[in-house]
Order: C-alpha cells, then sequence, then structure tokens
C-alpha cells in the first residue's frame, strides 16, 4: 500500500455525527464484502478512496486504513507490512479517542454488529473490552497501542542481533528463527563455546609448545623464509590468538549471566574478563566475602569495592549445578588465557627472525599481532600505512552511550611503547607516525632486505627524535625596538567599501552648484542682498532643473541599472511574442532613459555653461 | 644607572659624537650622577634606549669635568639635568609651552612621554624643521623658573 504522506488530522473531535459515518459504511463495508474473496492489499485502498472523501474531515487516513482491516482475514500479512508500521505511529498521534468512538458506533450500528468477531479478532483484548463498552480513556488506549508496536518491533531487533551473533559464534548456531532466541540462555557451555574442542586448536597448540620446547635452537640460523613450515604455524597461530580471544569473550558473557544470580553487581566493578573469572572461581558460592582472599587478583582498591558491595548484594547463592558449570567456564577461559599467552610468547620470539625491522619499530608482541590481523608479512606490507594504523581497532560502541569519550581510532599501534610515552597532546600525531614508519619497514622485510633490523632501529630513532621536536618550546620572544617613525608608508586601502565611506563625505551636486556662479548674474543669498551664504547657480534659471535634488551617486546608478535590467529581462517563461514596452493609450510609446537623471549633471566638472542639453536663458512668463 | 648608558667626560668626544651620529637623533643629557632627578631621567633614558635604537642615540655628559663647561657655557645650561636633542649636527628646538625652547629641562613622568618626544623631533627633523611642538599636555612637562641675569 503505497498513500503520499498527507494526512489530516483533528485535534479535537470527540463527537462524530452518526448518519454519516452509518451512511458510509453501509455503503462501503457491503462492497467490500463483496471483495472478500478477493482480497489483496489493495482492497483497503479502493475501500478508502471510496469513503475517504467522506470522512477525511474527522478521520485520518490512517484511523480509517485500520478500519479497512476490519475485513482482512489475514492480519499477519497486513502486520508484516512496512505500513503497518507507519499506521502504529500515527495511531498514536492520530485521534486515538475519535477512532475507537467510530468504531465503537460501527459496532453497534446494525448492519455492521455480524462483523465484530472477524473485527476484533486480531486485537489485543484491552481494545476490544474497552471498545465493546463504548468508553476509553487515553492512556489505557495508547498503552494498548504501545503494546502493540513493541512487539512487532522486538521481533525485529532480536533478528538483527541473531545475525551479528553469528559471526562471533563458532559453527553451528541458531539461525535468526525467532524461536531460538530463548537458545541464547544456554544452560550448556558447550553449546556456545566450541574452541578447545576444534581439531585446529588441538593442532597448533601441540606444535607451539613443541616449538617453545625445543627453544631458540632454529633461530641461529637468521631469517625464517616463508616457505618454512615454521613460518606457516607463525601465521596460524596469530589468527588462532585471534579466535581465542573472541572465545574468551563469549566465555565470559556465560559466566557473567550465570554469576549474575549471584552477585550481579562484579560485573561492573570487575571488567577485564580474565579477572572477573578468577575472582569468580576464587568466591565461589561463599556468602561472606572476609573469608574469601582476593590479594594479588586485584587491586586494593578494588578489592575494598568488591567486598563492601558484596555485603549488600542482593543476589543469592547459587544452587549447585550451576555453580559447578560456572567454575568449569572459568576453568576454561583461564586455560584459554594461558593458551594465548603461549602462542602470543612463541611468535614473538620467532618475531625478531621473521621480521626484524618491524619489530626493532613496534616491538614484538605488536608486531606479532599486527601480522596475524593482516594475513602474513607481504598482506601487511600491501597495505598503506592508513590501514596499519587502524587494524586492531575495537569497535565497541554500545548502542546509547556517548562517542564524544572515545578515543580516536587506534589499533594495536596503541600499545606500543613509543604511543603509551608520548604525551596526551601528540598521541594522534605520534600514532600516524609510528603507523607510516612502521608500514615501511614491514615492506623492508617482506622483501628482507635488511636482515639486521637496522633500518628499523634507524626509523625508531628517527621517530624519537620527531617526537622530541615537538616537545620543544617555542623560541622565545625578542623585544623588538620600535620602528623608525613614518618610516613605512600607510597602507592605503581602496575597494567598494572605501569608496562608499568616502561617498558619504564628498562633494555634492548641490554644493557644486552653489560654488559657482553665472557670469553677470548676482547670486541670491540666504539673508538676501548679498549677505548671508551665498547660493550660487542654485535655483537660477540656467540649470538644466527646476529643482535640484538629491543626485545619485555614481554607484547607487549601477546598482539601480543592475535592478532595471533584471525587471526588464523576464523569467524565460514568457513568450517571445511579449513585450516589456508600456503602451499608453494618449502618447503612444514613452521610451524613458533611465539613466537621464544621473547623467544630467555628468560628473560636475563638466560644465553646464556651454550644455548643449537645451537649457533656456530666459523664461519668459506670460 | 649611568653605567647602561655612554658617558662623555670628554670634549672631543662629546664632538665627535654630534658629528658621527647621521640621521640619528642624537639625545644628549648634561647632569650629574649624583642627583636625584638625573638618576630618575637616566632611569627612563636606559630603559627606552632599546626602544628607540632604530631612529635615537643617547649619551650622557658630566656636568662636572672641566673640559665640558664649554658646552655649558654655549647651551646656556643651568639646571640640572637638561637635554638637548641634535640631528646631523644640527641643533634641534622643541616648544614645550616653557621659556627655553632650546633643551628639555627636567626628567620625564614616563617612558612613553619620552619616546613621543623623540619621534616627534625626528618627525620634524625628516620634514626640515628646526622646531617642533612638543606633544606632551602641559601637566606631563616639568616645570622651572628661567632667571634672567641682571634684568
Amino acid at each position: 500500500m503505497s498513500f503520499n504522506g498527507r494526512l489530516t488530522i483533528d485535534e479535537d473531535k470527540g463527537s462524530i455525527d452518526e448518519d454519516e459515518v452509518t451512511t458510509g459504511l453501509k455503503v462501503g463495508i457491503p462492497l467490500f464484502s463483496f471483495n472478500r474473496s478477493l482480497v489483496t492489499r489493495s482492497a483497503p485502498v479502493w475501500l478508502y478512496f471510496l469513503v475517504f472523501s467522506r470522512y477525511h474531515f474527522f478521520v485520518s487516513q490512517s484511523q480509517f486504513l485500520l478500519a479497512a482491516q476490519l475485513g482482512v482475514e489475514d492480519s499477519a500479512v497486513f502486520r508484516s507490512t512496512s505500513a503497518a508500521r507507519w499506521l502504529g505511529q500515527f495511531m498514536l498521534t492520530a485521534n486515538p479517542i475519535g477512532f475507537l468512538n467510530f468504531v465503537a458506533l460501527c459496532l453497534d450500528a446494525g448492519p455492521l454488529a455480524h462483523f465484530l468477531p472477524v473485527a476484533t479478532r486480531n486485537w489485543p483484548t484491552p481494545a476490544i473490552s474497552i471498545c465493546s463498552q463504548g468508553r476509553f480513556t487515553t492512556a489505557s488506549l495508547e498503552d494498548s497501542f504501545l503494546a502493540d508496536l513493541e512487539d512487532l518491533s522486538d521481533n525485529d531487533n532480536e533478528n538483527l542481533d541473531e545475525d551479528t551473533g553469528d559471526a562471533e559464534h563458532m559453527e553451528d548456531d541458531v539461525n535468526g528463527d525467532l524461536a531460538d532466541i530463548e537458545a541464547l540462555n544456554y544452560d550448556d557451555l558447550d553449546s556456545v563455546s566450541k574452541l578447545q574442542k576444534t581439531q585446529r586448536y588441538t593442532e597448533i597448540m601441540q606444535k607451539v609448545e613443541e616449538a617453545l620446547e625445543k627453544g631458540s635452537n632454529i633461530s641461529n640460523q637468521g631469517m625464517v623464509l616463508e616457505d618454512d613450515p615454521e613460518y606457516q604455524l607463525i601465521v596460524d597461530c596469530n589468527t588462532l590468538s585471534v579466535d581465542i580471544e573472541n572465545e574468551i569473550v563469549i566465555i565470559h558473557n556465560f559466566i557473567r549471566d550465570k554469576y549474575r544470580l549471584k552477585f550481579p553487581e562484579l560485573e561492573s566493578l570487575v571488567h577485564h574478563p580474565i579477572d572477573y573469572a578468577r575472582v569468580v572461581k576464587k568466591i565461589g558460592n561463599e556468602v561472606d566475602l572476609t573469608l574469601v582472599d582476593l590479594e594479588g587478583l586485584l587491586p586494593s582498591a578494588v578489592i575494598m569495592v568488591v567486598s563492601v558491595t558484596a555485603s549488600t548484594t542482593s543476589g543469592k547463592p547459587l544452587p549447585q549445578d550451576i555453580l559447578q558449570k560456572t567454575i568449569e567456564a572459568c576453568d576454561r577461559a583461564l586455560t584459554l588465557d594461558a593458551s594465548k599467552k603461549k602462542v602470543l610468547d612463541f611468535v614473538e620470539s620467532r618475531m625478531g627472525y621473521i621480521a626484524p625491522n618491524l619489530s626493532a619499530i613496534v616491538g614484538s608482541a605488536v608486531a606479532a599481532k599486527l601480522m596475524g590481523t593482516a594475513g602474513g608479512l607481504t598482506s601487511l606490507a600491501k597495505m598503506p600505512a592508513c590501514n596499519v594504523q587502524l587494524l586492531g581497532t575495537k569497535k565497541k560502541n554500545l548502542a546509547g552511550f556517548s562517542t564524544a569519550t572515545s578515543q580516536f581510532r587506534v589499533g594495536y599501534i596503541e600499545q606500543t611503547e613509543i604511543f603509551q610515552t608520548t604525551p596526551p597532546a601528540l598521541k594522534m600525531r605520534a600514532c600516524r607516525l609510528v603507523a607510516a614508519k612502521s608500514t615501511l619497514a614491514a615492506r623492508v622485510d617482506s622483501i628482507r632486505g635488511d636482515p639486521s633490523g637496522k633500518q628499523g632501529r634507524a626509523y625508531r630513532e628517527e621517530i624519537h627524535k620527531k617526537i622530541e621536536k615537538w616537545q620543544e618550546p617555542p623560541p622565545a620572544k625578542q623585544p623588538k625596538p620600535l620602528p623608525v617613525p613614518d618610516s613605512e608608508p600607510k597602507k592605503k586601502r581602496g575597494g567598494r567599501r572605501l569608496r562608499k565611506m568616502k561617498e558619504r563625505y564628498a562633494i555634492t551636486d548641490m554644493r557644486k552648484l552653489a560654488n559657482r556662479m553665472q557670469f553677470g548674474v548676482p547670486e541670491e543669498s540666504s539673508l538676501g542682498d548679498g549677505l548671508g551664504e551665498g547660493y550660487g547657480m542654485l535655483g537660477q534659471a540656467g540649470n538644466g532643473k527646476l529643482r535640484v535634488s538629491v543626485g545619485q551617486s555614481k554607484l547607487a546608478a549601477k546598482v539601480a541599472k543592475k535592478f532595471k535590467d533584471k525587471q526588464y529581462s523576464s523569467g524565460g517563461a514568457t513568450s517571445g511574442l511579449t513585450s516589456s514596452l508600456a503602451f499608453t493609450p494618449v502618447q503612444g510609446i514613452d521610451l524613458i532613459d533611465p539613466q537621464a537623471d544621473a547623467n544630467r549633471l555628468g560628473s560636475g566638472t563638466q560644465s553646464t555653461y556651454f550644455s548643449e542639453t537645451g537649457t533656456f536663458s530666459k523664461i519668459k512668463r506670460t | 644607572m649611568s653605567y647602561l648608558l655612554r658617558t662623555l667626560t670628554k670634549k672631543e668626544d662629546v664632538d665627535s659624537i654630534i658629528r658621527d651620529t647621521i640621521d640619528k637623533l642624537l639625545v644628549l643629557r648634561f647632569g650629574r650622577s649624583s642627583d636625584s632627578v638625573c638618576l630618575q631621567l637616566d632611569d627612563i633614558l636606559s630603559k627606552s634606549e632599546q626602544d628607540v635604537s632604530k631612529f635615537a642615540s643617547i649619551a650622557l655628559v658630566d656636568v662636572d669635568s672641566e673640559e665640558n663647561q664649554v658646552y655649558l657655557k654655549y647651551f646656556d645650561i643651568t639646571l640640572i639635568p637638561s637635554t638637548v636633542f641634535f640631528f646631523n649636527a644640527h641643533h634641534m628646538k622643541m616648544d614645550s609651552g616653557s621659556a627655553d625652547h632650546t633643551k628639555w629641562v627636567g626628567a620625564f613622568h614616563r617612558k612613553q612621554d619620552f619616546i613621543d618626544v623623540v619621534e616627534e623631533i625626528f618627525r620634524g627633523a625628516m620634514k626640515g624643521k628646526l622646531i617642533v611642538k612638543c606633544p606632551l599636555p602641559p601637566e606631563r612637562i616639568p616645570k622651572f623658573q628661567l632667571l634672567f641675569k641682571d634684568v
């Protein structure tokens, strides 16, 4: 159903003309029932158009649509369209009282009474009861509609969550089916956390342990070639460490959900997943926290806060089986953490021989992580530096939290020693610099250009020097001696603004006229008889005008000209036969030169003494 | 403060400095380094020396040395301190509302006053005037009484 957005909402309508309603419906509904067998989505449209013109003044579009829904059998279809959503919103803004009044009347009216079961079948029960009573208040109505609306929207949100959850979860997880939302409250750890059982994991862990035991024997050979199986192992280790991290997050969520019954505040006090797991394991089912020793697991301030909160917590001790599961999950998290450490240690130890230059700049741990995320040294080398800067950014913008305080986009580079030791004001620049140099180093490493790592150390030195330089204070200000007076010529400004300013003080035409005199003609004066200020040529008979008015300035003349051009040129919508001349009935064509006034006296330097534009030397009075 | 500015005791020094300061205003203060008003004036002179260094140079002439008595007689210096201005070996005069235009008698109230006076004289000199009007308001000009001998 597509309607244009036009909507008429009446604010004050409570009373409806009953006759009109019933007549309209008497017409409309039978027609509609005729069409019932062919109910398509367009049927309400048809009905709407039939009766809308009659009712637009008291019932809104959305209300009427809903009334039209009365006959639609398949409400699920109706609901699932976007129109339902739109409708639901408008139901609250439109006049619900008016609408339900209208419906109540319909229900009471004779010919429609048999529609009641069909009509109200799909409505929420409060609405039905209210309608049948014929009396309603706004609050409960809106509540019922709101409840209806939330049902719709909740389903959608959960669908979305499921889709993103798939990326996190391993192989065979729930598929966004509505019924499986409940499965998210899993009871069994294994249904969620599967990594430890995979083949891949066990293989790689085995190899890593072997290699770690072998020690640094292999490393003495120098650079590790790419075909070397150990190189492949390192690449696998990188991806595995990322997977382990994700897995730990999942397990943390699991533990948290289970332990919430016992100690809900703990999750907000201890954020780190591994610390949380350790604390949970230590506390277990204990109610009195003074018996539990958390030394070494947490900083002492946090221990204090935890023990205080525990004394006032609202949680209850867990049943034994849930406790068992929780402890199991904690153990698993800790083992995963330990294996991740092993993997990282292994990669770090080999990193100096795979990419010496890169690890000289950012350190082996970060280099290992970068390589892992990039998917190999060559792919890291191919990335532009801006991408390297963003490798490993955590996009944890929870909806509803402000992003104003979120740190700028830094990834693993944030963990390098260089970044940590720069002052916060320079962190952004430092990050960019480190990313650029490390990209160069990675490129050098990918072609085995410098096996000794000298280039990497040189870059590191460079970075340090640059950061030092940024932190230098600016050179001190020397007191300057005063400049020689009048040695610099004054800067004359020009332009339109200055000209307009000068115009205010320029000599007007009136003053120019007053300053001159005609030959042989005595001038008039203010006090008469030669006394007072003389008027010169002002007001004398020989002028081009009878009266001297304020002459148009040059700029004003230009503006007026532009304006008149615009006026005369039409918008382009007129036909070619139209003319902009005005024919007056008496005179015929009268062409006026708009510049005549401005040009009459000219620039003032032009003398009107010898003017050719006919100045009368004598005016004969008759 | 006299250790910050050049003090001239010999006549040749005074001569040479007047001759050799080219295209710059020369400010010669005649006075003693022990006098309190002199010290005030010297303080202001030394502080502003760097600021006006581009168009003026300052020197102190000791009134107590015998060789300089000639100058005291010539410029008729009786009150200490007195400041005489020269530009390219021309003696610059300034009308400050007092009876004597040839020199400035006394100290200045502020550093800015001194700089204003120096700038004004310099401008006048660049235009070729030998006498300029003082830019300071009368309350900032130190007053003194001229006693005419035998009049």
